[in-house]
């Protein structure tokens, strides 16, 4: 079995950032990335698969060289090869069709993604994907089991409102992992500096098969503009000693119960 | 190509699902706006009960599969028949509530349509430039105006549902649009059943919760949590990550993967307030947020705001709750 699981880089702190030209995504002027976390548990849950039954694993990241960390992250935490897409496509249609061909071209037949990203926040990736592969797509998996033909998977998935449904599903498939699948792993600072030292592909959207015009015609959204939150009710801050905060809870509790 | 705007109303077999009259209204609004008018559209095995409750919506029609297949959910079945609705009533807009549900069907059939979809939204505007729709960004610290550059059909997931103007509704009960299934040649997903996770306590028919988010730091904290909630006779209660990490049951979870709770007293210690948890919430009488982060989104839906230290903070508040309880003890005694 072969599980390519995609991993998005995402701005450790949200501190200055600004709209990227032509509203396609958002541009970051802090320098540190992080693995966003919900395909931190994507990326573990295919390492156990690594570790249980010897699946090949591949890592793949969509990004500018910012994202090369999150690549050198999954090497550090095990993973066989990776593979950034070097672009700073933003969409959700232009990305899932740069990972899907990505996939493809790795020749995995089971793909991994996490449920949403923080930054952008739309839970699109993996069912875009998935579509565009013509393959299966289960949202919200909280466990994985290869099926006795190695040729299906058996998941169990949320379904909201603590409804769960089990489903065995053929490979290849897309499934999008939930938080909290299996228990994340740490990698070493030593581990991760002699990840460093591997060779990364990394591909351009044109070695894809998705020169810049065609790349284009993917785009059908803009971010027109970037606002503060409009506040629907503000809370009422409260402000004192520990002392007079307490009291002053304690009291509102009672008047409420 | 229509005017309308459809609306996918969502339900577990029995019910409808989430705020979906409020959904209607959305849709109403913005297919007045348009010129058009709004379809429901309902897929399952649908029973008395269920289609009783879909003809209170206002919408003008609903398109309606029903199948004995449908009687659980299965994404190829499911998809498939939204396909039939999509091109028997051909919408402007598509509406879904941003669910586990839509997160898995509406990619799919945006992607057949060669759609535009946008998801997490706040609202959806019609402006002459055209459709527009608030989304949030980066953990909800900012929100974006997000425009559709390609053609319609256009999907749009939302959260939660604002309203500009009351839109005079059609008052005739909807007219009802049968469509047949279409079974695909070949399903490559087997339904082994759906199920409710088993609960010890349910947190759901708690007065007062004490909720505890990430914010608390370390697992050893969660004693102070329990502390409070002892000296307010409350129910520990958590986010998400407090379930993933093992440190309290599934169970405890509140939000759209856990429960929906309606307390008269909430109390959101060290949790930042993303969307998934205040859906399961929001409509508690009374929240009171406790987080160190003056930034965070609990603010947004919380009635009282602190920012302090939890673990420093929240000693206080048990001792003084202690206090209250113990005057509040001493007071039943005398009268008794």
């Amino acid at each position: 079995m072969h599980v390519a699981v995609c991993c998005k880089g995402i701005p450790e702190e949200a501190g200055n950032f600004s709209l990227a030209p032509g509203g396609t995504n958002l541009s970051h002027e802090t320098a540190s990335f992080i693995l966003n976390e919900s395909d931190e548990y994507a990326l573990d849950e295919a390492i156990r698969w690594k570790k249980k039954i010897g699946a090949r694993v591949t890592a793949i990241t969509l990004g500018g060289l910012e994202s090369q960390e999150i690549v050198y992250l999954a090497l550090a935490k095990g993973v066989d090869d990776a593979l950034r897409i070097d672009s700073s496509a933003g969409g959700p249609w232009e990305v899932a069709r740069l990972l899907g061909k990505a996939i493809e071209t790795k020749g995995a037949d089971l793909a991994l993604v996490g449920v949403q990203s923080a930054d952008h926040m739309a839970s699109l990736v993996g069912g875009l994907v998935a579509a565009s592969l013509g393959w299966p797509f289960i949202f919200a998996v909280t466990s994985i089991e290869i099926g006795a033909d190695g040729l299906s998977v058996i998941v169990q998935r949320e379904l909201g409102e603590g409804r769960l449904q089990r489903l065995e599903v053929e490979l290849p498939s897309v499934l999008a992992v939930q938080t909290g699948i299996c228990p994340l792993t740490y990698a070493p600072p030593a581990r991760r500096l002699r990840a460093r030292q591997k060779t990364i592909e990394v591909l351009d959207p044109e070695q894809l098969g998705f020169p810049e015009e065609v790349l284009k015609s993917y785009r059908k959204e803009r971010i027109e503009e970037i606002m503060p939150p409009v506040v629907p009710q503000s809370a009422v801050m409260l402000e004192g000693s520990p002392q007079e905060l307490a009291i002053f809870i304690v009291e509102r509790i009672r008047e409420a119960t | 190509m229509s005017l309308n705007v459809l609306v996918y109303l969502e339900h577990d077999g029995r019910r409808l699902q989430g705020d979906i009259a409020r959904l209607v209204s959305k849709g109403n609004e913005v297919a007045q706006a348009l010129g058009g008018f709004t379809v429901g559209s309902l897929v399952g095995d649908i029973g008395e009960e269920l289609l009783a409750e879909a003809r209170k919506l206002k919408c003008k029609e609903i398109a309606v599969v029903s199948d004995p297949g449908l009687r659980e959910y299965q994404p190829e079945l499911y998809r498939s028949a939204l396909e039939s609705i999509l091109e028997a009533t051909s919408p402007y807009i598509v509406l879904f509530r941003h669910s586990y549900v839509s997160a898995e069907l509406a990619p799919a059939l945006a992607y057949r349509c060669n759609a535009p979809i946008v998801s997490n939204c706040l609202d959806v505007e019609v402006k002459d430039s055209g459709i527009e729709v608030i989304r949030p960004f980066l953990r909800e610290l900012c929100w974006g105006r997000v425009s559709f550059q390609g053609s319609p059909p256009y999907f749009i997931a939302l959260q939660r549902f604002s309203f500009h103007k009351d839109v005079p509704a059609n008052e005739e009960p909807p007219s009802i649009k049968e469509i047949g299934l279409k079974r695909p040649s070949k399903l490559r997903i087997r339904n082994g059943g759906i199920t409710r996770r088993s609960e010890s306590e349910d947190i759901s028919k708690a007065e007062k919760i004490i909720a505890v988010g990430r914010g608390i730091g370390e697992k050893s904290n969660l004693k102070i949590i329990e502390d409070l909630a002892d000296a307010l006779g409350a129910t520990v209660a958590c986010s998400r990550p407090i379930a993933d990490l093992g440190w309290l049951p599934v169970e405890r979870q509140v939000g759209i993967s856990g429960k929906t709770v309606c307390p008269k007293v909430y109390i959101a210690c060290g949790i930042s307030g993303e969307s998934q948890h205040v859906a399961g919430m929001k409509d508690s009488s009374l929240i009171i947020a406790i987080n160190s982060d003056p930034k965070a989104p609990i603010f947004r839906v919380a009635h009282y705001g602190v920012v302090v230290d939890l673990v420093r903070f929240l000693p206080v508040l048990t001792a003084t709750a202690m206090q209250a309880k113990g005057r509040g003890q001493g007071t039943e005694s005398k009268e008794a």
